[in-house]
């Protein structure tokens, strides 16, 4: 199998790092949850970092850590798209076109919550005091999360952000047309 | 960060039209329904006007529709520029047959 190290991925594909450590940021501010530092790309590992207060809510967690997957999908489907449908439908398309799929597929790229924010996670439901009901929830989310990050080494991502990039407009199109 | 979404947002309602317009057009070509593909085509070129694919389709939707003079000006504008070799082939049969037509 075809391996790169993974600092050079993200050195790479660093619009999407610096989105991903942004998602969380955001999901942050929006819960009104103190972040202490924010790492937005860095050549090591973990390129980038939030530290942040714990929060409040189980649920809160749920959602800064599973952030930039809504983020980055969003963000890096809408950049790349119309750039792709360009490139890959009408066979045109200037350098422009071919830097927004670059960054619209780096950026999806990095959709996927780490394994550094499945432990917080994990750390965090299993805290005493935490409800069934959370932890139902959030017990699956974790997994996923440790599934898409064992998926990584097998370039689920990068199959992920390519989908993201030129299938969701085909399959747009299959339901519209 | 900014400036590529908006220029995203601002361009994919454009592209998804185009594109399905393209999709439309291939499939109504496909059921032998040439004047709804050449309607779907010039709405797909309106868009993309560079693309020879598009262009080499309108033409030949426009030739088997009995427009020929819309289809002389689609071979024309993509004159000299490269393309698959099934549609170079396409182009070249309906050209031919133009010409034949013209005598």
């Amino acid at each position: 199998m075809f391996f790169i190290p993974g600092p050079i991925i993200a050195a790479l594909t660093f619009p999407g790092v610096i989105v991903h450590e942004f998602a969380h940021q955001l999901f942050c501010r929006f819960f009104g949850v103190a972040i202490f530092h924010v790492c937005y790309f860095r050549f090591g590992n973990p390129a980038g970092y939030v530290i942040h207060e714990h929060p409040a809510k189980t649920s809160q967690q749920i959602w800064i850590g599973v952030g930039p997957f809504i983020v980055n999908s969003i963000l890096g489907g809408i950049i790349s798209a119309p750039a792709s449908i360009q490139v890959f439908q009408f066979y045109v398309g200037s350098s422009l076109d071919f830097f927004l799929i670059w960054l619209g597929v780096s950026i999806a790229m990095h959709d996927f919550p780490s394994t550094g924010d499945a432990k917080t996670l994990l750390s965090a439901i299993s805290a005493p005091g935490v409800s069934l009901a959370a932890k139902m929830v959030a017990y699956p989310i974790v997994g996923m999360i440790f599934l898409g990050a064992i998926g990584s080494v097998f370039w689920l991502n990068a199959v992920y952000s390519i989908g993201v990039a030129i299938a969701l407009p085909t399959f747009l199109v299959i339901l519209l047309a | 960060m900014l400036v590529p979404f908006v220029l995203g947002i601002a361009k994919f309602p454009a592209a998804l039209a185009a594109y399905i317009a393209l999709e439309r057009g291939q499939r109504a070509e496909a059921d032998g329904n040439f004047s709804v593909a050449l309607t779907e085509y010039t709405k797909a070129v309106g868009q993309f006007p560079n693309s020879t694919f598009a262009l080499a389709r309108k033409g030949i939707a426009a030739f088997h529709a009995g427009e020929y003079q819309v289809a002389e000006e689609a071979f024309d504008s993509i004159d000299g520029r490269e393309g698959s070799s099934d549609i170079v082939r396409e182009v070249k049969d309906a050209m031919e047959q133009l010409k034949k037509l013209r005598k």
